[in-house]
């Protein structure tokens, strides 16, 4: 099955080439280039030093002499020490927010001031004392139907820091008739003037512990309508001016210390100056007054303090006057304590259409500003017959304040919970400035001079203190 | 003498509000304090150059004048000063408390 066979040999002759293929290529390298430099490594050296330990010597004191220095001056630092301990000075700063102006008004307490028998009274003047350290209250009632029975009060309260008020009156004074002027005395802390419904002015001295008046004058024959001190001295005192509406302004002295009065002045406003009156026919004597009857029923007046003897005045029938104290025309017939009647108007304003409530003379300027029922604010010059420019507000306004630390700046409140300032030189109300208190509507209004505080005496018997920021932005 | 000094300097420590009480001499370095170390040495060397500088205000507007007293209101603080030839007292004061 299996033998053996031989093949022939076979050969292959090789595929492979022996040839090999060439090209060539150029490469061309980037050229280098070199920089030498110097340098040369510091050399340390080494300082050796040694603390000395010396003792620390006290400087000489010579204690005679310094003991006679601290005798000679220790008394006048007391001194010191204890008039600024006492000082409201920094009461109010803010030391992170100063410096920056503010824009915001806090109110800082309210509280109801009224007790329940007298539920239908309300807070009719708030007025602060010269040190910005006691608020006087005083009240009446809402509406007198028919002459006033009621017996009524001054409350006084002490703030001793800004942050802390009493809501309890420290001290009540009882008088026999509602309240409708109230004013403390711009330099006498203690002393404390109102005038009453019946027409009698009252003035205390808050020193004295009795509650009995210093003095009470039977000034008016009608409701007290305002009364306030005058800025200006007469022979060492401050004038107290009363003004009614029977017609007559009234200026008093005060003097031997408040105990002791004297009337200075006496002014009637004449029928004369208003036009419904001056129709009417004349009396049977034929003289153009009526010597008898009562004035022209005043219901505000302010003094300038730029020409001290003007003042404006104002009146129930919407007539507004300038006046002036030492001039004037005398009126016939009227003899009162051996003092002339004197009718003091110079001059006349444009009329409002309703009664003035308030009028507020610049303190920079010869400007001043009124309001009245008719809903008007109305910028007068006094230079002017014509108002300068006039301002129709939704609620009637009853008061206008200049802000303190801004002359520029007045606000106006009354029927209406919203207290609205304004800017007296291009006339327009300030929309970020708007102070709205909790109550129906504003009876009174006062800024403290010494602190950044007003009180705002609301319906129902409420005060309310706000503060506002003398840096405060309009 | 170093007593009554010490007394003095109790005696209106004591008062109403006195935060500290520092005497300086001339040379603006501290005698006698109340105060820490660090506040005692910057009111001294301050307040020293402050009086120096008020007294030659005061002398400049007016050769015959000198100073007697400075009294720097502050926002936090009442310093008053009570220069003299060799002295010069510092107290500061809280004025509310």
């Amino acid at each position: 099955m299996f033998s053996d066979e031989s093949f022939p040999p076979v050969g292959f002759s090789s595929q492979a080439s022996l040839d090999k293929s060439q090209s060539t290529a150029n490469v061309q390298t980037e050229e280098i280039h070199c920089q030498e430099s110097k340098n040369q490594v510091f050399e340390p050296k080494d300082v050796e030093t040694q603390t000395v330990c010396q003792d620390k010597t006290s400087p000489q004191v010579d204690y005679q002499k310094l003991a006679a220095f601290l005798k000679r001056v220790t008394p006048s630092v007391l001194d010191e020490l204890d008039e600024i301990y006492g000082s409201t000075a920094f009461d109010g700063y803010d030391v992170a927010s100063s410096g920056e102006p503010s824009t915001s008004v806090k109110l800082l307490t309210k509280f109801h001031t009224l007790n329940e028998a007298d539920a239908e009274a309300k807070i009719s003047c708030v007025t602060w004392s010269a040190g910005g350290g006691s608020l006087a209250l005083s009240y009446s009632t809402v509406c007198h139907d028919t002459w006033c029975n009621h017996t009524s009060s001054i409350r006084i309260f002490n703030f001793t820091k800004e942050d802390q008020f009493p809501s309890t009156p420290n001290r009540s004074l009882e008088v026999n008739s509602c309240v409708t002027a109230l004013s403390y005395h711009p330099v006498e802390p203690s002393i404390l003037a109102a005038g009453l419904f019946n027409g009698d002015v009252l003035v205390w001295n808050l020193r004295d512990d009795k509650s009995s008046a210093l003095l009470q004058l039977s000034a008016h024959v009608d409701t007290l309508s305002m009364i306030q001190w005058r800025p200006t001295l007469v022979n060492g005192v401050f004038p107290l001016v009363t003004a009614g509406r029977d017609g007559y302004l009234l200026v008093h002295k005060l003097t031997a210390n408040f105990t002791n009065v004297d009337l200075y002045k006496r002014f009637k406003i004449s029928k004369e100056h208003n036009p419904s009156e001056k129709t009417r026919p004349r009396s049977a004597s034929g003289k153009k007054e009526r010597a008898v009857e009562p004035g022209l029923c005043i219901t505000a007046f302010n003094f300038s303090t730029i020409d001290q003897t003007t003042f404006v005045l104002g009146t129930l029938c919407g007539g507004l006057y300038r006046c002036n104290i030492d001039q004037g025309t005398p009126v016939e017939g009227i003899v009162y304590s051996s003092r002339d009647t004197t009718d003091p108007v110079v001059d006349e304003f444009e009329r409002h259409q309703g009664s003035i409530t308030s009028i507020i003379l610049s303190k920079t300027c010869d400007t001043f500003v009124t309001s009245g029922t008719d809903k008007e604010i109305r910028i007068y010059r006094l230079s002017q017959f014509n108002s300068l420019h006039v301002i129709g507000v939704e609620d009637t306004v009853t008061g206008l304040s200049w802000v303190m630390g801004n002359w520029n700046i007045f606000t106006a409140y009354g029927a209406g919970q919203i207290i609205t300032f304004y800017n007296l030189e291009n006339e327009k109300n300030l929309p970020k400035m708007l102070l709205k208190t909790n109550g129906r509507e504003t009876n009174c209004l006062q800024f403290n001079t010494k602190r950044e505080l007003v009180a705002i005496g609301v319906s129902d018997g409420d005060l309310e203190i706000w503060k506002i920021p003398q840096n405060m932005v309009y | 003498m170093a007593q009554e000094v010490e007394e003095t300097m109790k005696r209106i420590q004591s008062h109403k509000g006195v935060v500290g009480t520092i005497v300086v001499n001339s040379e603006g370095i501290p005698i006698k304090s109340t105060l820490d170390n660090t506040t005692t040495i910057q009111y001294a060397g301050l307040i020293s150059q402050l009086s120096d500088k008020a007294r030659s205000v005061v002398r400049d507007l007016d050769p015959t004048n000198d100073l007697t007293f400075l009294r720097i209101r502050s926002k936090k603080h009442e310093v008053m000063v009570a220069p003299d030839k060799e002295f010069i007292l510092i107290v500061v004061q809280n004025p509310v408390d």
